[in-house]
């Protein structure tokens, strides 16, 4: 099947642009008339893959980006998410539910574990010092569907 | 995002509206906390007009709930989306906080 629209979007990797970066992506969608539940899964989980870039890739997240790609097809979405930061040194370990490298934080450890929930693919890719993509897949349920 | 409080007869009821994640969160934080300092006997927590959470709250109640677990007082949740119940499932929240 053939992409019928693209989206690249980069952001300062700041707390304040959560929202914007997880609407976006939703609102990217928007023409293929998603359920409400189809929109919420994705705001989820592109939140979680933003959060962690801000969170966790940067030293210095003021002065770095978060990236966005984004292809819609007739009746699904690929989103990726990406930074240029530190990259994961076990992916294995950080993808297990419950793990987190900053509980002082409050952090829960559940960040991939909701992207996975909530998305139908993911994969991610991540280097040390080069840093990490985040690819997810979501079939749109369409809101007449319902 | 409001987050805002009320205290009578030993209950805390704590109200979060609007969509709670990293940009926000400590202020939210800041308030459940000076709402648990008052000692409540139970918390409910109303989200009725909360539009969105991520892990970052999720990691903030998580947190509430274990301390106040440690000292005997009840955490409940009412007026849940749609959103916010999955993410609690996916969560394993709805397994131990009462949801009423
Ligand atoms: N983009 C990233 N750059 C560097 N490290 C990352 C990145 N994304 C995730 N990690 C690492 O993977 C771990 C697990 O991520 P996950 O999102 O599951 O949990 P968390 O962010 O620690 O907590 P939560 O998402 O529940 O707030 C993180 O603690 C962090 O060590
Ligand atoms: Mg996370």
């Amino acid at each position: 099947m053939s992409v019928v629209n693209q989206m690249k979007l980069s952001v300062s990797a700041i707390s304040g642009n959560e929202s914007f970066v997880r609407s976006a992506a939703a609102a990217f969608c928007v023409s293929k008339n998603p359920s409400l539940e189809t929109v919420n899964d994705i705001k989820t989980a592109v939140s979680e893959a933003a959060t962690n870039v801000i969170v966790h890739a940067y030293d210095e997240p003021e002065k770095n980006f978060i990236y966005v790609e984004a292809e819609l097809f007739d009746d699904y979405v690929c989103i990726i998410v990406k930074d240029d930061g530190r990259g994961i040194a076990n992916l294995e370990e950080a993808m297990q539910p419950m793990y987190t490298s900053k509980p002082e934080n409050e952090r829960s450890g559940m960040g991939f574990t909701f992207m996975q929930t909530f998305m139908d693919e993911l994969s991610v890719e991540s280097e040390e010092g080069k840093g990490t993509t985040v690819k997810m897949k979501k079939y749109i349920t369409k809101a007449e569907d319902l | 995002m409001t987050a805002y409080k009320e205290f009578s007869g030993g209950k805390l009821i704590f109200y979060i509206t609007g969509e709670i994640d990293e940009s926000n969160i400590s202020l939210v934080r800041e308030e459940f906390d000076n709402g648990l300092a008052l000692l409540p006997n139970a918390v409910i927590l109303d989200l009725r007009q909360m539009t969105f959470i991520d892990s970052t709250g999720i990691g903030m109640i998580i947190s509430r709930y274990n301390k106040l677990k440690k000292i005997g007082v009840p955490l409940y949740a009412r007026g849940l989306s749609a959103q916010t119940e999955k993410v609690f499932k996916t969560a394993g929240l709805l397994n131990i906080i009462g949801i009423i």
